[in-house]
């Protein structure tokens, strides 16, 4: 009968697996509990918790005993007492805590052939049937059968803690050192290993385990209200939700899975550069933050029901265990940690059926990065947009950098940006850049340049078809007087959230823009005698125009600008003196430049450091 | 030579920029600058012979461009009257002695087009030409006032298809004379500068004039009625050439000095 194989506990918690003379554990070489007096036994028996009416079938068992419906329950544990002392009943300390407090999952090896085998603290045979231990008539048969599972080391050490096998505190104990000890063990049988059939998917219907089998348990309770039935009092209960938490009032989502970021509760500042600048970089770190996981069990007969992990992977007995999120510097060196992978935990939960429910955290580095940066990083705008207009003014009208008289400003007004892992307000964490700028203008460049006719007419630029025919003197004093400028701005918060699933949001806008243009005068030449004054009529404006990408992605901030010119079409006129020359057909007008590309950034990267 | 000049010469210039607006700027009612068709210029022209000791008048004239169904017109313009830098060669501003800006950039009151404003300013420097001086005050300009001007037009465009160069200088002496003196240069060497123009205009292949009429021209009064700016009515200057592919204008402004009507600007 099944009860009567069960395992019982005393008031103690101490569990024992009772045996009837019947049954024999011959592969076992476990010693029995010893009884010396028949009054020690009664309050051993006494002290035990069993089911209303376990001791009437005990001693039922034994047909020279007298009927036990006459017996007195003093009576009855008064010859099952006895029975202890004779050695007819015994009873076999098991460590069923140790058994269940261990996930079964870290005691299996699968074997290069697939055969699983599971590895059992030896008084556990006493709790299966049909389970024949492999044998081992040596140490070197136990190192062989372990070597030829090609198990590292790491999962050797797994195997080791979980049986409670102390290893060498060593922390170079080697593959080999643990699998010596591991011999040492299976050749004394202090461990047993077992062929598997149960956790192989194919054979679990032909191979039912016993209740009491790891990952089939079943909690026997007294309950004197009832005078037999053990079908009633066996518990199945299952886990129906397992979740964690964070201090932040945030649970568990989607996959049963809650991505953690600690709060800070330090900060330090230091040098940091910018696109060759050097900046204060202010960094937060440090700080915990407690985890709890609660899981909730359906049918749960008790709250000794309840199996769950802790901070040491170690099943306990309670419905909450708390998860201590520690930060540590060394999680990562980076400024720019959006690499980093999360340190992973996992809590497992499980009621009587012991079907397991877990739950993940993944803890995401908590250093968090604020920059307020003088604008002078931006200064290479300046320069590169002042060199771009005097390269427009070398290419059109051929003038050297020394006779073009530029104006600068900018940059001016503040940058500041931050960056790293935050949590969002569901379950997720993700890698949070924020930048806020002010740049106004980021550039402002203006350029002046004067050539004469006669030196235009040799460049690509050309003069005015209309002036072609004007004699030598008249073109040496018509000058024309160019002011090229713009001003650029830099302006918005633009907010990018990258997640570690590879999906990003973004928010807000950075706005690049540039206004600007070119004005062209015709001009005579104050004081000529040939040349009285000259006159441009402009079809629209030659007007400077910007495409700016301006870009957040998980690489960083990057900032990459074209500035464009459109051209410039006019008609000329000229009055010498005393006559006014104009063009009959307004067909025949003056484009100096096409469409042209006045300046185009390398894509910049702003942050984090070039 | 002519740089040594400019050196002890004041030069004032009228510079205007506009914008989708058609614009007639002068001095003392003399229109010098015009966009007629209101497409837009830059230009900036000398003004001294315009300006006199005293008070004087930039006067603006503005009209809006007809509606555009494809762009929209955006009327701007920018004129400055200016007292020249001469540590430049091309007009420069020293001295800004009026301006005016539309839109206005500020302003209490809408201001539309179109608009007839006048900028007032002063001349503190002494002018040396003679017009003002020499010009007689018409109060009207009657029938026969029309007819002797139109003959010195007709004069003078008869000098230029003829290729009578000296002619057409003859035509212009006093204007040559007072350019002079406000140039602080010889007549000889404007003269010779205006010979050469000539010269490379009667270059120009099928030169022909588009001849005034009495009823094709209008008769100005302006700069305190001293000054007759004759035109055509459609707002091109009276005298016009025209070769294969090119106009050529002289603008006239005349006077009545002793007596008879003379080019003067």
């Amino acid at each position: 009968m099944a009860i009567l194989n069960s395992v019982v506990k005393n008031r103690f918690g101490e569990f024992y697996k009772l045996q009837l003379s019947r049954d024999t554990n011959a592969q076992l070489t476990l010693k029995s509990e010893t009884f010396w007096n028949e009054a020690s036994t009664r309050q051993f028996v006494q002290n035990l918790t069993v089911p209303h009416g376990y001791w009437r079938e005990i001693i039922n068992e034994y047909s020279t005993l007298p009927n036990t419906s006459v017996l007195t329950t003093e009576e009855i544990e008064r010859q099952v007492s006895s029975l202890m002392v004779r050695g007819q009943v015994k009873l076999y300390s098991v460590e069923v805590p140790d058994i269940a407090d261990h996930p079964p999952e870290n005691r299996v090896i699968k074997s290069p052939d697939d055969i699983i085998y599971r590895f059992l603290a030896a008084s556990s045979l006493l709790m299966m049937k049909n389970y024949t231990p492999k044998q081992f008539r040596n140490i070197d048969e136990a190192l062989s059968f372990l070597s030829s599972l090609k198990q590292n080391s790491k999962n050797l050490t797994i195997l080791a803690n979980e049986l409670n096998i102390e290893l060498s505190r060593s922390s170079s104990i080697n593959q080999n050192e643990i699998i010596e000890i591991l011999s040492k063990e299976l050749t004394s049988r202090n461990i047993i290993v077992i062929e598997d059939k149960v956790s192989s998917p194919i054979k679990t219907e032909k191979n039912q385990p016993e209740n009491s089998d790891i990952g089939n348990r079943t909690v026997i309770l007294t309950d004197n209200n009832h005078n037999t039935t053990q079908n009633k009092n066996i518990c199945s209960c299952s886990v129906v939700e397992l979740k964690a938490a964070c201090s932040h009032n945030r649970e568990s989502g989607q996959n049963n899975v809650l991505q953690v970021v600690a709060s800070t509760n330090k900060s330090i500042s230091e040098e940091y550069e910018l696109m060759g600048i050097k900046v204060t970089l202010k960094k937060d770190f440090g700080g915990n933050e407690n985890i709890t996981c609660t899981s909730s069990l359906k049918d749960n007969q008790s709250s000794g029901c309840y199996q769950i992990t802790d901070k040491n992977n170690k099943y306990i007995t309670n419905n909450e265990s708390v998860i201590l999120i520690e930060s540590n510097d060394s999680d990562t060196n980076s400024k720019w940690p959006i690499s980093v992978s999360p340190k992973k935990s996992t809590v497992s939960s499980r009621g009587c059926d012991n079907k397991i429910s877990t739950v993940k955290i993944e803890k995401f580095p908590n250093q968090y990065f604020t920059v307020e940066a003088n604008v002078t990083i931006f200064q290479d705008w300046v320069k590169n947009v002042n060199k771009a207009w005097e390269d427009w003014g070398t290419k059109i009208f051929d003038v050297s950098p020394i006779e073009i008289i530029p104006k600068l400003t900018g940059p001016s007004g503040s940058f500041s940006a931050n960056w790293g892992w935050k949590e969002d307000s569901d379950w997720q964490a993700y890698y949070n850049v924020s930048a806020n700028f002010g740049l106004n203008p980021i550039f402002g460049v203006e350029i002046k340049i004067m050539v004469s006719m006669t030196k235009l007419a040799l460049t690509s630029a050309g003069i005015p078809p209309n002036f072609a025919k004007l004699a030598a003197e008249h073109l040496a004093d018509i000058q024309v007087s160019s002011t090229g400028q713009c001003n650029g701005t830099l302006t918005g918060s633009p907010i990018a959230k990258f997640y570690p699933d590879g999906s990003k949001k973004l928010s807000g806008e950075g706005k690049f823009s540039v206004e600007g243009g070119v004005n062209l005068e015709l001009l005579g030449r104050v004081g000529s005698d040939y040349v009285i004054s000259a006159e441009l009529s402009v079809s629209g404006e030659s007007k400077v125009t910007a495409e700016d990408l301006l870009n957040l992605d998980r690489d960083g901030i990057f900032l990459q600008s074209t500035l464009m010119l459109s051209p410039l079409i006019g008609l000329a006129k000229v009055k010498i003196r005393y006559l006014k020359i104009r063009t009959k057909t307004k067909e025949k007008k003056w484009e100096p430049w096409k469409k042209i590309e006045l300046y185009k950034s390398e894509n910049t990267k702003i942050l984090p450091k070039s | 030579m002519a740089k040594e000049n400019s050196e002890h010469t004041t030069y004032y210039f009228l510079s205007v920029t506009s914008k989708d607006v058609i614009a007639e700027i002068g001095v003392n009612g003399a229109p010098i600058i015009k966009d007629i068709d209101g497409e837009g210029i830059i230009t900036a022209e000398p003004v001294a012979t315009w300006l006199i000791h005293g008070e004087n008048k930039l006067t603006i004239k503005l009209t809006p461009l007809a509606a555009n169904k494809n762009n929209e017109n955006n009327p701007k313009i920018t004129i400055k009257i200016f007292e020249h830098d001469p540590d430049f060669t091309a007009p420069t501003p020293k001295e800004i002695l009026a301006q005016f800006e539309y839109p206005p950039i500020k302003t209490e009151k809408n201001i539309n087009l179109p608009l007839a404003e006048n900028v007032k300013f002063n001349i503190i420097k002494s002018i040396g030409t003679k017009l003002w001086n020499e010009a007689s005050e018409v109060k009207e300009i009657l029938q026969n006032d029309k007819q002797e001007i139109l003959m010195v037009l007709k004069s003078l465009e008869e000098s230029l298809v003829s290729k009578n160069i000296s002619e057409a200088i003859k035509l212009q002496k006093y204007k040559i004379t007072d350019d002079s003196i406000a140039e602080n240069k010889s007549i000889e060497q404007l003269e010779s500068a205006a010979t050469k123009g000539y010269k490379w205009l009667n270059e120009q292949s099928g030169l022909t004039a588009n001849k005034i009429t009495l009823d094709s021209a209008i008769f100005t009064l302006c700069c305190n009625n001293k000054v007759v700016y004759v035109t055509r009515k459609n707002g091109e200057e009276a005298i016009q050439l025209e070769s294969d592919d090119l106009y050529f204008d002289i603008a006239i402004y005349l006077s009545k000095i002793n007596g008879e009507w003379i080019i003067v600007r």
